[in-house]
């Protein structure tokens, strides 16, 4: 496991432009195989369904406007397709994705998952520039959560890397409370703050107050962040 | 941008507020039904054990029996097993959806009943028709969950 981490922080290196963005690469993959080891318990929303199942999912905010559909083959991993507009970096990047639960601990009020998230395709957009360019794009992402039905932690942080365009880091830490404790096919609903950091952004750190609804195979996020940007975020299991 | 906070943090505790009146509205009639059922059902059970936590699966058994016996009684009918699987990690409602479906595709089953609260699956069989023990631990392990144990009546 270790060795697999180091291979990625290798891979990660060869892509990035600085020292620095190599040290947070690295950082974050070693503190992946540390928590792995650890069984420390940390996370974010599920990019992996049960066997056969299907997610689509769209995430807007201030820094991208996102599409993915996935396919679980395994409650292991799941493959899908993304698009994902840049705000920041102007261009749209369109690619695969693959999500490989790493860790699951199941206990008896509680879930806790570590993920690890990959993708590879092309940046289409004139990245601040005049010209339209496309160029080849990928990023890596590790992700945790943990939660019970009342409360709910998560991080996340992925390292994206384009060919002759800046790369960048984003990571984001979520806190969430349910207010109260619903059945399965009740309203749920959760109060949420979720933080993000995005070095080079003009607004480095954004923190959005946020209320999640969750209803069946539905989820649906509203918030409203302090770059005074509007998150609203929507899962579709099938 | 303060008072846009603002607004947005009232907004939420009033859509979470909201809820909450009405859930507890529906649970309790509920909790009652639970309790008079409870005394009233009896039923032969067979009980099984998952692979790991037979142990643990014992004294959940006698905690959570008036509840098992609730289930029992409202789903089954004549002729018809019902099965219940107990569960680690059924902790929101992706994780009902994902059982939903597993257990939604087998021949066997007839209806699939996920009780966030008890941590546990309710299946009821069709007519002559069951899933065996390995079977049904086989099935949660693929979904991502853990098995704490399975009862079972007829």
């Amino acid at each position: 496991m270790l060795a697999y981490y180091t291979l990625l922080g290798y891979v990660a290196r060869m892509k990035c432009q600085t020292t620095q963005n190599f040290l947070r690469s690295a950082a974050v993959l070693w503190l992946a195989a540390f928590l792995s080891w650890s069984g420390a318990q940390i996370a974010q929303a599920r990019p992996v369904s049960y066997p056969g199942g299907w997610t689509f999912i769209e995430e807007t905010d201030g820094f991208q406007n996102t599409g993915l559909i996935h396919f679980s083959p395994t409650a292991s991993y799941s493959l899908g397709l993304r698009v994902e507009r840049r705000r920041v970096e102007e261009f749209i990047y369109i690619g695969s994705q693959i999500n490989y639960l790493a860790r699951r601990w199941n206990m008896e009020n509680a879930q806790a998952n570590i993920y690890l998230s990959a993708g590879g395709g092309a940046a289409i957009g004139d990245f601040g520039g005049v010209d339209t360019r496309s160029e080849a794009a990928g990023f890596l992402k590790f992700a945790g959560d943990w939660e019970t039905r009342r409360w709910f932690v998560s991080y996340s942080a992925r390292q994206f890397l384009v060919t002759d365009a800046n790369d960048f880091f984003t990571q984001r830490a979520r806190f969430g409370v349910a207010p109260y404790v619903a059945d399965y096919n009740a309203l749920h609903t959760w109060l949420m703050v979720d933080i993000a950091h995005r070095p080079e952004a003009p607004d480095e750190v954004v923190v959005t107050p946020l209320v999640r609804f969750f209803k069946g195979p539905a989820l649906l996020e509203l918030g409203f962040g302090t770059d005074e940007r509007v998150l609203a975020n929507l899962i579709y299991r099938f | 941008m303060r008072s846009s906070f603002l607004k947005v943090a009232i907004a939420a505790v009033a859509l979470a507020i909201f809820p909450v009146t009405m859930t507890k509205a529906q649970d309790r009639p509920k909790d009652e039904h639970h309790d008079h059922d409870a005394d009233h059902h009896e039923h032969n059970r067979d009980h099984a054990h998952g692979a790991d936590h037979a142990g643990h699966h014992e004294e959940s058994a006698v905690k959570d029996e008036a509840a098992t016996k609730v289930i029992i009684g409202e789903k089954a009918s004549q002729g018809e097993q019902v099965v219940v699987a107990r569960v680690n990690g059924l902790v929101c409602d992706f994780c009902a959806r994902a059982f939903e479906k597993v257990f939604g595709r087998e021949d066997a089953v007839k209806t699939v009943d996920v009780d966030l609260k008890a941590k546990q699956i309710t299946l009821v069989m069709k007519p002559g028709q069951t899933l065996s023990d390995d079977h049904i631990l086989k099935a949660v392990k693929d979904a991502g969950y853990k098995l704490m144990g399975i009862e079972r009546t007829l």
